[in-house]
């Protein structure tokens, strides 16, 4: 059975977004949407009211925090911006990632090798 | 530490729910508003715009749910929901929430109740240093019989044990206190000096023995006192230390006062003097030499074991110790082993059977209150049978309406307990007040913490039965056939199973505890009415203190015979008579004897025969035939060679179908210098320990006072032709005149004697009668509910056999069958239950058995027909119902 697409995201979902805002400085919710589908070019499709949970969850876990400010179109927003222990939660799965993605690459490169 | 930061933004979040509900709206509709923008900005219509931006969105509602469950605490938000929604339900039906919640406070009250004192008296610590090390060392005589230890056996086990790390002994006596004040009678203990530190006490004012005291004979007489007599006959003196207590005659130097409420090993010790003191306290005994004598088997030893070291390794030790000592000194120790005991032995062997047996039965009566509430949830669960049905088919989850009836059970089990506990700690100081009084003076039963921990799992637990029972039938049912069929077929055919299971039980918890209640009344049924042997009614006892320094030679003896023969001529006396015995509180002595032509007499038999001595006229006084030969006379004195009575099961035990007057026995063995003893006379048996007590099994020498080689204490036995209760006074300040310094104590008639005997039988018979008919009440009640319901439930069928053709007889031969079925089934079942109870209650029971097949035959009967009324009553109003009227019913 394929992982449904909250389980695959999960993970993933919160690294993209503590990066946006480490990239990008405070960012209400939309821009943040914005922001990734931008740099995913599509590939990944998500609704877009899926992102709220995963800001809360970082919310709750410490890495941002929020505060109200005014958007563009002069509407209340919530703006998201990353904590300190956020960027070294951002630096530490980071790093794991990479590794990560180092042993798959290396992985599936030996196994087209034999 | 960040679950610690997630679970706290969640509580916050539970707490602030409204407010991060509005914050969340307002940041999603300005995303909302954001998107749509930006799609009219790629040129859509507003319309498309915003239709567009709700699908890019996502389910808005489904978005705020999930965010719901993340930050707050969705758990308690159920639980919360669930308990509101139980309340209501509740609350709906009062009717069925009054009664379930009474049920459940009956049950739950009364295991609350007895819980509490199974807590105090089995489970409470005892008061000494670390009482899970410290043991009871007793000799052994023929398969672990317990016997008291002969202090050089003592000396030896101490010098050459590797597995305790101290040893005490001592020995529980009584002593007269005279002197300053008016003299009375204290419990006192000799102890070694090891004894204290042993049990971890040490004096509150002054100091405890030390070594040199305990190892130099009849050279330090020192004394500790209890902090009570301290109280009670120094006015709590400060400057108590050094003064003198005159105990039986002799001054002792106070050196101690013990801390308040120890009562030492025994539980009721005042006084304490060094174990080498005993021959200042009791010169009568110092001819036995009891501390370099191994044929007196007097003390009492405890024992800390060391760190590490089991029970089992200590025993062993110990027997490879007592099996030396068998070898080095064969004449005294030949059959002699050792017992290494825990000392909560002690404390609670007489109380866990009978309590355990209480608790057992306050178990049974919960689960039957459990029984009667399962089966009004079941009926009731039945007619909500479409509201489940419904809410299944929208999407609730199985475990999710079984949690929501789990919160409902609970609610009710927790309002049961709360009622429950209330109705506890009511009922405590009256069930108190029935239960024996012989508690240890250190168990106070009351409902602590420990107490409502057990009665909160208690509630926990009967509202999990209470779920899991009636799910059980659920579980497996198909939604549509519930949304199809009409509530009451349904409710028929399951309530039909689960009402047979819920008949069989309830019958037959009901009868385990019939049947252990009826036992144990029978018991006291005998014990009250069986002939002890002797007449008790205007029979008193007194028993006093004789004064060694007082009297000279045969002076000594003749003082209880000559008091009396003073008491009878006292005005509403018809006789009285001494004897060394305190009838139902001290039997006699247990001496090894031989028997003139008969083989040598183990020491354990030798144990089941109690040695009394005698005044003249005792026989007469009690009542008691003699059966052969003649009674003592004042003739058989000191002057003349000593003379015996027997009793009739000692003579055949020993000469059966032989004329036993004129044969001879003497103390010790055969061939020991002790003198030959002539049997003069036969007398009746009599019960003198207890009323459980066989007298066949423990027969009884008797010597005459005026022979006696040793002269203590006595009681005076008294027979009056007036009320006994009303010469009590009179009798005791009539002896006092006769000589002011004699203390006289353990004054009671006979009747308050044997009544306190049968104490123990009449109060847990009481509890368990009670118990027992509080479970035949809820039974019936429940039995009669499951009937009903079930027989109403069969209308529609009545009426259609009796459409066919069917005859009001032959409906109520159906139901009523039925009904026996089950009562049979239920009986079969508890008389397989009560043949196992039963056993844990052999120790209470007296002169009936396990099986009495007229009791149980009447108890049998009187459920069936419990059962048989059950059926009858609502079978009796269907069938009058006419049957076109029960072909609608619906």
């Amino acid at each position: 059975m394929a992982p449904s697409r909250g389980e695959l995201l999960q993970g993933t979902l919160d690294l993209i977004v503590l990066k946006t805002l480490d990239a990008l400085g405070p960012l209400h919710g939309y821009g943040i949407a914005v922001r990734i589908q931008q740099v995913s070019e599509d590939l990944l499709k998500l609704n877009q009211g899926t992102l709220y949970p995963a800001l809360l969850r970082l919310e709750q876990q410490g890495w941002i925090n929020s505060k109200w400010g005014v958007s563009e179109n002069n509407r209340k927003a919530k703006y998201y911006s990353l904590t300190r222990s956020g960027r070294k939660q951002l630096a530490a799965e980071a790093a794991s990632w990479e590794r990560m993605s180092a042993l798959m690459a290396r992985l599936l490169q030996g196994a087209e090798g034999t | 530490m960040n679950w610690l930061r997630v679970a706290f933004s969640r509580l916050l979040g539970f707490f602030r729910k409204r407010r991060l509900e509005k914050d969340l709206d307002v940041e999603l509709h300005s995303h909302l508003e954001l998107l749509t923008q930006e799609n009219i900005r790629r040129g859509m219509s507003p319309e498309e715009a915003r239709y567009a931006a709700r699908r890019e969105f996502g389910g808005l509602e489904q978005i705020k749910e999930i965010y719901r469950d993340q930050h707050g605490l969705p758990f308690f938000e159920t639980l919360v929901q669930d308990v509101r929604y139980a309340l209501r339900t509740l609350v709906k039906s009062p009717g069925f929430t009054a009664v379930a919640v009474l049920t459940l406070a009956l049950g739950i009250g009364a295991n609350t109740a007895i819980f509490s004192v199974v807590k105090a008296v089995l489970l409470r610590p005892l008061p000494f240093k670390d009482p899970a090390r410290l043991v009871r060392v007793n000799e052994s005589v023929e398969k672990g019989r317990r016997s008291p230890v002969a202090y050089p056996n003592y000396v030896d086990w101490r010098a050459q044990n590797a597995v305790f790390e101290e040893m005490a002994a001592f020995g529980d006596c009584e002593m007269i206190v005279s002197g300053t004040d008016k003299s009375e009678r204290v419990y006192c203990e000799q102890a070694s000096d090891t004894y204290f530190p042993l049990l971890g006490v040490s004096a509150a004012i002054g100091r405890a023995f030390t070594p040199e005291e305990n190892s130099a004979p009849m050279k330090y007489a020192v004394a500790l006192i209890g902090y009570g007599l301290w109280e009670r006959r120094y006015a709590s003196d400060p400057a108590i230390l050094g003064k003198m207590i005159r105990l039986n005659d002799f001054d002792f130097t106070i050196i101690g006062v013990l801390p308040k409420g120890f009562l030492g090993y025994s539980d009721s010790s005042e006084v304490w003097i060094p174990m080498v003191m005993r021959d200042a306290a009791w010169p009568q005994t110092a001819q036995y030499d009891f501390l370099h004598n191994r044929d007196i088997h007097f003390h009492k030893v405890l024992a800390r074991l060391k760190p590490g070291i089991s029970l089992e390794t200590a025993q062993a030790e110990m027997e490879t110790i007592a099996a030396r000592l068998a070898r080095a000194y064969p004449k005294d120790n030949r059959q002699r082993g050792v017992l290494v005991t825990p000392v909560t032995e002690d404390y609670v062997r007489s109380f866990r059977a009978p309590l355990l047996v209480l608790l057992g039965a306050v178990a049974f009566v919960l689960l039957i209150a459990c029984a009667n509430v399962a089966n009004l949830i079941l009926t009731r669960s039945a007619a909500r049978d479409r509201e489940l049905a419904i809410r299944l088919a929208l999407g609730a989850s199985r475990s999710r309406l079984v949690r929501q009836f789990l919160t409902e059970n609970l609610l009710l089990t927790a309002a049961g307990a709360v009622a429950g506990v209330t109705l506890a700690f009511w009922g405590l100081d009256l069930l108190v007040s029935v239960l024996p009084v012989s508690f240890p003076s250190f168990t106070h039963v009351n409902l602590d913490g420990g107490v409502l921990v057990f009665a909160s799992v208690l509630a926990a637990a009967t509202a999990m039965l209470l779920t899991v029972f009636p799910a059980l039938s659920s579980a497996h049912r198909n939604i549509n056939e519930s949304l199809k069929e009409t509530a009451k077929s349904t409710a028929g055919l399951r309530g039909r199973r689960m009402g047979r299971v819920l008949v069989v039980a309830e019958v037959g918890l009901a009868l385990v505890l019939m049947i252990g209640a009826g036992l144990l009344l029978k018991s006291l049924s005998h014990l009250l009415t069986d002939s002890p042997g002797f007449r008790p009614d205007h029979l008193v006892t007194l028993r006093f203190y004789v004064p060694d320094r007082k009297y000279e030679g045969d002076g000594r003896n003749r003082f209880g015979p000559q008091l009396a023969e003073r008491i009878a001529r006292f005005p509403g006396v018809e006789s009285a008579a001494a004897t060394f015995i305190d009838p139902f509180l001290w039997g006699g002595l247990q001496r090894g004897f031989s028997v003139e032509g008969h083989a040598p007499i183990s020491n354990a038999e030798a144990d089941t025969v109690y040695y009394q001595e005698v005044g003249p006229n005792y026989f007469h006084t009690m009542d008691i035939p003699i059966l052969q030969g003649r009674d003592f006379s004042m003739r058989d004195s000191l002057k003349v060679p000593l003379v015996v009575m027997v009793s009739e099961s000692f003579a055949r035990r020993y000469w059966p179908g032989q004329d036993p007057v004129g044969k001879r026995i003497k103390y010790g063995n055969a061939d020991s210098s002790n003198p030959w003893m002539q049997v003069i006379g036969v007398s009746g048996n009599i019960k003198y320990n207890s009323l459980r007590q066989d007298p066949e099994a423990e027969p009884v020498i008797y010597g005459t006072l005026l022979q006696s080689e040793v002269i203590i204490n006595m009681s005076l036995i008294v027979r009056t032709r007036t009320p006994p209760e009303a010469m009590l006074v009179p009798l005791r300040e009539e002896m006092q005149r006769i000589d002011p310094a004699t203390p006289v104590y353990n004054v009671a008639t006979f009747s308050q004697r044997m009544h306190e005997d049968s104490a123990e039988t009449r109060s847990y018979g009481l509890l368990l009668g009670l118990f027992a008919a509080l479970a035949l009440l809820l039974a019936a009640v429940g039995i009669y509910g499951v009937m009903s319901y079930w027989v109403t439930q069969r209308t529609r069928e009545m009426g259609i056999r009796l459409t066919f053709g069917a005859s009001p007889g032959d409906l109520h031969r159906l139901i009523i069958g039925e009904g026996v079925r089950l009562a049979l089934l239920g009986i079969g079942t508890g008389a397989l239950g009560s043949f196992l109870v039963n056993r844990a209650m052999t120790t209470l029971l007296y002169e009936v058995k396990p099986f009495e097949p007229v009791l149980f035959g009447a108890l049998a009967a009187a459920l069936t027909g419990v059962v048989v009324l059950a059926c009858y009553v609502p079978a009796r109003r269907a069938m009058r119902v006419e049957p076109i009227v029960a072909l609608r019913y619906e």
